[in-house]
């Protein structure tokens, strides 16, 4: 079932003095509820603009373009024309509850001095009683692992550790959908692990999860890349489908493990597809040479 | 001839409070003019605190710390110090403040109250060193410019105060792919032309065993390995012991060596795996029908 919808979208920054930027242009695809996807592309092709188009917090440009969360018009919530089967009114905030984003600079995206008043604001802004308030933080730390750390200022801890307090506050909202907008990009390798493997656990446990990075090896674990090049879609398909493809031209490097494939075939090896990773690689390699 | 001697140096944080903190252990290390040296270890072994103490940013403890033969402690020359050891802090781009490129890349130079001309002669070279042309870029301001220009703008800064050191500390952190190659290629070309001694912390030990000609790790802030990139990650026992991340490459080697196929642990680099492995492949290929 697609969760997310983008028909048409365009997205175009007024730079002032008349002039403009087409960030985004006709984009339409969609994601489906549970799915992993990455989204790749160099600086500059769209990428984190599309991130603030699927909460809502940007809306399409353009008249025709649409995007629809959960069969929410992200356009129409700010008219406030949508009703929900209760007859109350749907808003912007319902898409944002359902959409949350965690962002690239772990200093900036905390509002408390404690942990666990940080992971509580967004529950305690929508009214939520004491005891939900509650449950939700302990719940939402103990899903990133940092339940141990409630008590402490965050200011005293690591960037993946301040990551994971900023993904347990979007947990505390209990969205749908979770974007990483280049939540690794600052980290330390150890960091960026724990993240990677936060987010493929909370997609196991149902939540969609769209990863906007640079890292080709965090893409390969993805059920399914999404490349942009100039605001449009340049690629989409399984790891295995994209990395076939040469992505140089839209600014992007193989992983590792398929650029050595590829020079391993120029002097005689042979692949069965692309290979995505370091395990697929060795076994390629190791049918070869047995 | 000696850039850098540093002897038994020990810096210890919050001293005599409960939150004292040992940061560098009786270090000793020297580096010759010319030499590529990696500093690498997980977050909190001490590189940053080590390469604060080049040019005087944080002042000596206990031990000493000699460039070119001139004690870090030496008040008539830390000016001179400050410009010698030129300094490219992680997200240079951040500190980018003046209206435009050329004022920016001014600033240092200005400080350094040399001839209007002179300063004048460094910019236009520094510019073109880091790939903006003068002629462009001069007059545009800083905050317009494409990430990875940002980045050479910030050590086109640096540059133009022609230090003979050059200190990088994490430079590739948050760049997409072509932003790394860029940089990888200008950091190369900073070192042949005009800056011959380098020294980068980094993280990410694919770029550390593939740029420098040695490699310094930190552990708890003792040096624990020193030598060519093949010498200290060949020894695995120890990187994994010290927390760092083993270059891809070495991994597919040690994969290999699972499942039989025994290689040299010193292979580092895609081509030497390639050609390692295409020599395999000859020699058992004839005799591999049992």
């Amino acid at each position: 079932m697609s969760y997310i919808v983008l028909k048409g979208v365009n997205f175009t920054y007024s730079l002032g003095e008349g002039r403009s930027l087409k960030a985004l242009k006709n984009l339409s695809f969609s994601v489906e509820k549970g799915s992993f996807v990455a989204l790749v592309g160099m600086n500059g092709s769209g990428k984190s603009t599309l991130s603030k188009l699927l909460n809502g917090l940007f809306l399409p440009t353009n008249k025709q373009g649409q995007v629809i969360v959960d069969g929410i018009n992200t356009k129409e919530v700010e008219d406030g024309t949508v009703k929900d089967g209760d007859g109350n009114e749907v808003t912007a905030f319902d898409v944002r509850r359902k959409v949350g984003i965690v962002f690239q600079n772990p200093d900036n995206q905390t509002v408390a001095t404690i942990v666990e008043d940080d992971v509580a604001f967004g529950p305690e802004n929508i009214g939520l009683p004491r005891e939900e308030i509650v449950e939700r933080v302990t719940s939402a730390l103990e899903s990133v692992g940092m339940q141990d750390y409630k008590d402490r200022p965050v200011s005293k801890l690591s960037g993946g550790q301040k990551q994971r307090v900023a993904i347990a506050g979007v947990l505390a909202m209990r969205p749908d959908v979770i974007v990483f907008d280049e939540s690794t990009a600052m980290l330390d390798p150890l960091g960026r692990r724990e993240i990677m493997s936060i987010a493929k656990e909370l997609n196991n446990q149902g939540i969609t999860v769209i990863m906007v990075t640079h890292n080709m090896d965090e893409a390969a674990l993805a059920d399914r890349i999404i490349v942009l090049s100039k605001g449009e879609v340049a690629l989409d398909g399984t790891p295995k489908e994209v990395f076939s493809q040469d992505v140089t031209r839209f600014g992007l490097t193989l992983p590792p493990a398929t650029e050595t494939a590829n020079r391993l075939g120029a002097v005689g090896f042979d692949f069965d597809g692309a290979m995505i990773n370091e395990v697929e690689l060795v076994e390629g390699i190791c049918k070869q040479l047995r | 001839m000696q850039a850098i001697k540093i002897t038994s140096l020990t810096y210890i944080y919050s001293k005599k409070t409960p939150s004292e903190k040992v940061a560098l252990d009786n270090v000793n290390l020297a580096i010759n003019e010319g030499e590529f040296v990696a500093v690498v270890g997980h977050t909190g072994s001490g590189k940053s605190t080590l390469v604060q103490h080049l040019n005087g940013l944080i002042k000596t403890q206990s031990g000493s710390v000699e460039i070119f033969g001139n004690p870090t402690t030496d008040k008539k020359k830390l000016k001179q110090l400050r410009f010698d050891v030129g300094m490219v802090f992680q997200y240079p781009e951040y500190q980018l403040f003046e209206d435009t490129v050329a004022k920016d890349v001014a600033f240092g130079p200005k400080n350094m109250k040399l001839p209007k001309e002179e300063i004048d002669n460094r910019v236009h070279r520094a510019m073109e060193l880091v790939g903006l042309p003068y002629s462009d870029f001069a007059e545009r301001s800083p905050f317009e410019l494409s990430g990875g220009e940002k980045r050479r703008a910030a050590i086109a800064g640096v540059i133009a105060m022609e230090p003979k050191i050059l200190v990088l500390d994490e430079p590739f952190a948050g760049l997409d792919p072509v932003g790394v190659e860029e940089i990888t290629a200008l950091i190369m070309k900073l070192k042949r032309e005009v800056c011959p001694t380098v020294i980068m912390v980094t993280h990410d030990m694919d770029s550390a065993s593939a740029l420098a000609d040695r490699v310094v790790a930190l552990y708890d802030g003792k040096i624990v390995a020193d030598g060519h990139p093949k010498e200290v990650f060949g020894n695995r026992a120890l990187i994994e012991e010290i927390g760092l991340d083993v270059p891809f490459v070495a991994r597919v080697v040690d994969r290999l060596e699972g499942e039989g196929i025994c290689l040299d642990k010193g292979i580092l680099t895609i081509d030497e795996l390639v050609s390692a492995l295409d020599k395999y492949k000859k020699l058992t290929g004839g005799e591999s029908h049992v």
